[in-house]
């Protein structure tokens, strides 16, 4: 009895205390937790959540995560990818126009006329060429996607002409968001810590106002952007850093924020958000694809009737069921089919356990098996429907989850020592069937991300002709990227379990947004307004 | 008053705790499978260019070779760079330490200015209603996980109340409309330096709240200590013969018993402040404040080195600065400490 009494007291205490704490009248108070967005006065104001523990690098020679939320309203390349549906895969950017010559070895691109940098420079040929050199030299991130350059010459201010070692698809390549920014000239002799210290020089249609580090980076309207501006136009953007789930949550809930991507929150936060508080969820499809490796240099993945019973073992079905709020789709290769160079035709590998069975019989295991499986631990759910049905036909499937950078660590320094079988979400840089077969499967002295370790020179030919194709014929290249992928089909390579979806919450009065899967995760805020 | 002998033996002890911590993390960092020069290529770099990092480096180069150049730097009072963020980690000190120091130095003040005169009065009262209600009180404070805490004040403060903002350190409007301009890096003494009186009701609006949550643990345990020293002296002989002699019960409990009392509540709440320098991780994160905690954690998680390598170091000097200092205020207050007693 006393006991209660004291807590009770307690529990006044407690309360008084914290009323007494704090003051009457905040400076900061929130209006009421409901939809209404916070502004400054007369300014119009986006609110968008970025991931604060990745975000810091923002020198775009070498930024390769979510800085590109940012740096991409800041900088420009000269093509860019059109989003998932147009007609014709790129458009214009920097460059106006484009041509190639009919041996794929030399670029000339037509550059755009009276576009001036933040800094006040004036963006021409020597411009580009200074730029690309930087991030070439620098060599981080993607950089290795300019390779194929090997000269770059100037012919008059507005043209810029690139000479390759080998054909590839440059127009392709320098719509990249990795590594094809182009920087003002004043800005190409600057180290990674100027741009860290929060400078930029682009072209884009926003500049660096604010920078706090670990709080918010403050982006304003840049007055002599070249395609000019409207007035409904965002003049300000503020990226809030937001290192933890459920503040992301708390803050849009309170109205606090217009836009928060898959990296900031999980799915099932963003399902909770959908039509709360003046949000919405977006679920559009992307060009990422769960890909699980299965080791070919290890037993027993190494014998090819073992991989089929694995890929024919894979519940397809029920995990786009039950997984990506069940907006995955179900993929017919390692070419996701929101992409050209697709199969056009389904995976011959459907869910068929008595087929499973049956070749693993053939393969000389009737006592069993137990293999590894390699995943993060937000993949529980798939990793768990599809031990069920391996259980079924007598194989123990050992869970093993961890965060990407140590098991991608562990498993490409030992190969021979590697799970049999190893997820990876692959996210394309540059958004061509190439980025997903090479990757992923071209033959590596050194792994790096061919995780299964599959290693095949007439698959490596094919891959390799098909890229020069795609320099000149993208329909020719595309057929001999469907054949690849039938190569890799017949070696059962790697299971493909789902193509993925992009999901983002944004705020309802948010008009015009549009997912570009090739620029994943992010708004382009030029392109969007506050509906009135 | 203070031996020379036993000041120069703690300072001793202090350097090789120091050296021996720098020695431990640096190998122990080395050592974790991981590699630097990937984290600093960037995941989609060939194996070419992360090679070339890493001989830039000097990351192929021997290990006791590196400590020997961690060292050099370290004399010349470089940290080094990120290889995460490619920023200066002094200078990312400069802005994520003052964060922590301003949040936590707020939430000990609070704890100490109320715990220990509570404790006094439920130690002098034992037993009796205070006693029993600060008691239960602080076991709930003390057991109470600190992110339920955290929810728990912006579910009151922010979502019922509209008292006080929901997270982040400064507000977007107030940050652009007043900028700070940064001074110590302590938001309060910035703001009222330039007399930037907006930004600082903003910033004060801020701190409240991560700065009571901070406060509560230390809260509870600093009462809890000293009530319960307070009662210990109370019971000893001296303190009889105090009351024999007629004293007020007042000029016992405060001259005669909180010298007594006082000391190994303070050595605690010293290692605690230490601690909760790294130790606001989860506060941090709930109340998105930009402080090292946050910052050490995301370069563990990264194998960042220099940023990991850098804090520890910076923890180190703050725990043995407090204890040292602890130390030679205890030995001041009690000659027992230093060994003099028999002089």
């Amino acid at each position: 009895m006393h006991l209660a009494r004291d807590c009770f007291l307690a529990l006044c205490l407690v309360v008084a205390a914290a009323g007494c704490a704090a003051p009457p009248s905040s400076p900061a108070s929130p209006s009421a937790p409901i939809a209404v967005r916070v502004t400054a006065a007369g300014a119009n104001v986006a609110h968008a959540a970025v991931d604060a523990a990745a975000f810091a690098d923002f020198d775009p020679s070498s930024a390769c995560t979510s800085e590109l939320w940012v740096l991409a309203n800041v900088y420009e390349t000269l093509t860019r990818y059109t989003a998932l549906g147009s007609e014709e895969a790129l458009e214009p950017g920097l460059a106006t126009s484009w041509s190639v010559s009919d041996d794929g070895m030399t670029w000339t691109f037509k550059l755009r006329e009276g576009v001036t940098f933040h800094d006040g420079a004036d963006f021409d040929a020597s411009a580009v060429k200074q730029a690309i050199e930087r991030t070439k030299q620098i060599g981080q991130c993607a950089a290795y996607l300019l390779e194929p350059i090997s000269e770059i010459e100037t012919p008059d201010p507005h043209t810029v002409v690139f000479k390759l070692a080998y054909p590839a698809p440059l127009a392709d390549i320098l719509a990249s968001p990795y590594g094809a920014w182009i920087m003002s000239p004043g800005a190409t002799d600057k180290d990674a810590a100027w741009f860290a210290a929060g400078n930029e020089a682009g072209t884009g249609p926003y500049r660096f106002a604010r920078y706090e580090p670990g709080q918010r980076l403050v982006v304003q309207r840049f007055d002599d952007y070249w395609r000019g501006w409207q007035p409904d136009q965002f003049d300000t953007v503020v990226f809030e850093m937001v290192g933890d789930q459920v503040a992301a949550e708390q803050m849009l809930r309170a109205g606090q924020l217009d836009f928060a991507n898959q990296v900031v929150l999980t799915p099932d936060q963003m399902a909770s958000l959908d039509g709360y508080s003046g949000l919405r969820l977006d679920a559009a499809p992307s060009v990422g694809n769960w890909v699980i490796f299965l080791n070919h240099r290890r037993p027993p993945t190494d014998d090819l009737r073992v991989r089929q019973a694995l890929a024919y073992s894979f519940p397809y079905e029920s995990v786009i069921a039950h997984t990506m709020l069940g907006k995955g789709t179900l993929a017919h290769g390692a070419v996701p089919t929101s992409l050209w160079g697709h199969d056009p035709e389904p995976s011959r590998y459907v869910e068929d356990l008595d087929k499973a069975a049956s070749l693993l019989e053939q393969a000389g295991h009737t006592n069993g098996l137990e293999l590894t499986f390699s995943y993060d631990p937000t993949e529980q759910t798939m990793a768990e429907l599809w031990q069920a049905n391996l259980a079924k036909i007598g194989i123990t499937l050992k869970l093993e989850p961890a965060d990407f950078p140590i098991r991608w660590d562990a498993a490409k320094s030992a190969p021979e020592n590697a799970p049999q079988a190893f997820i990876l979400v692959w996210s394309p840089d540059v958004v061509d069937p190439y980025s997903y077969l090479f990757n992923m499967f071209h033959s590596e002295e050194q792994p790096l991300w061919n995780l299964g370790f599959y290693s095949d020179p007439a698959f490596d030919t094919l891959v390799d002709q098909a890229r020069r194709q795609s320099a000149l014929d993208q329909t020719a290249a595309s057929t001999l990227y469907v054949d690849a992928q039938g190569m890799l089909a017949d070696d059962a390579a790697a299971i493909y379990a789902l193509d993925l979806p992009e999901f983002n919450v944004i705020a309802n009065d948010i008009q015009g947004f549009v997912t570009n899967p090739a620029y994943s995760h992010l708004v382009i805020w030029y392109d969007v307004r506050r509906e009135k | 008053m203070i031996h020379a002998d036993y000041l120069l033996r703690r300072v001793a002890t202090s350097l090789i705790v120091i050296a021996g911590v720098l020695t431990l993390t640096f190998f122990v960092t080395r050592i974790l499978p991981s590699d630097p020069a990937q984290l600093i290529a960037g995941q989609r770099a060939r194996p070419e260019q992360v090679a070339a990092i890493r001989s830039q480096l000097g990351l192929d180069r021997p290990l006791p070779e590196q400590f020997v150049r961690y060292l050099g730097d370290l004399a010349r009072g470089d940290l080094g760079r990120s290889f995460a963020t490619k920023r200066s980690v002094a200078e990312d000190l400069g802005i994520f330490l003052p964060a922590t120091l301003e949040l936590v130095l707020c939430g000990f003040a609070l704890a100490l200015v109320v715990g220990i005169p509570a404790g006094i009065l439920a130690g002098a009262n034992e037993r009796g209603a205070f006693d029993r209600v600060t008691g239960v009180a602080a076991i709930l404070g003390a057991a109470a996980p600190v992110f339920a805490l955290a929810l728990l004040a912006q579910q009151v403060f922010f979502n019922q109340l509209h008292w006080l903002p929901l997270n982040g350190r400064l507000s977007a409007e107030v940050s652009l409309a007043h900028p700070v301009t940064f001074v110590t890096g302590f938001l309060l003494v910035d703001t009222a330096l330039t007399g930037n009186w907006a930004a600082w009701r903003d910033a004060l609006g801020h701190l409240i709240l991560p700065a009571l949550v901070v406060a509560i643990y230390p809260l509870a345990i600093v009462l809890r200590m000293t009530r319960n020293s307070m009662v210990d002296v109370l019971h000893q002989p001296h303190i009889t013969v105090a009351r024999a002699k007629g004293l007020s019960e007042r000029t016992i409990v405060l001259r005669h018993a909180l010298r007594n009392a006082i000391l190994p509540v303070l050595t605690i709440a010293g290692l605690m402040f230490a601690y909760a320098i790294t130790g606001t991780l989860l506060v941090e994160l709930l109340f998105r404040w930009p402080g090292v905690g946050k910052y050490v954690a995301d370069a563990i998680v990264a194998k960042d080195f220099p940023p990991i390598l850098a804090v520890t170091l910076v923890s180190t000097l703050i725990f043995v600065g407090v204890t040292f200092t602890m130390d030679v205020l205890r030995s001041a207050l009690d000659p027992r400490v230093t060994g003099r007693l028999g002089d």
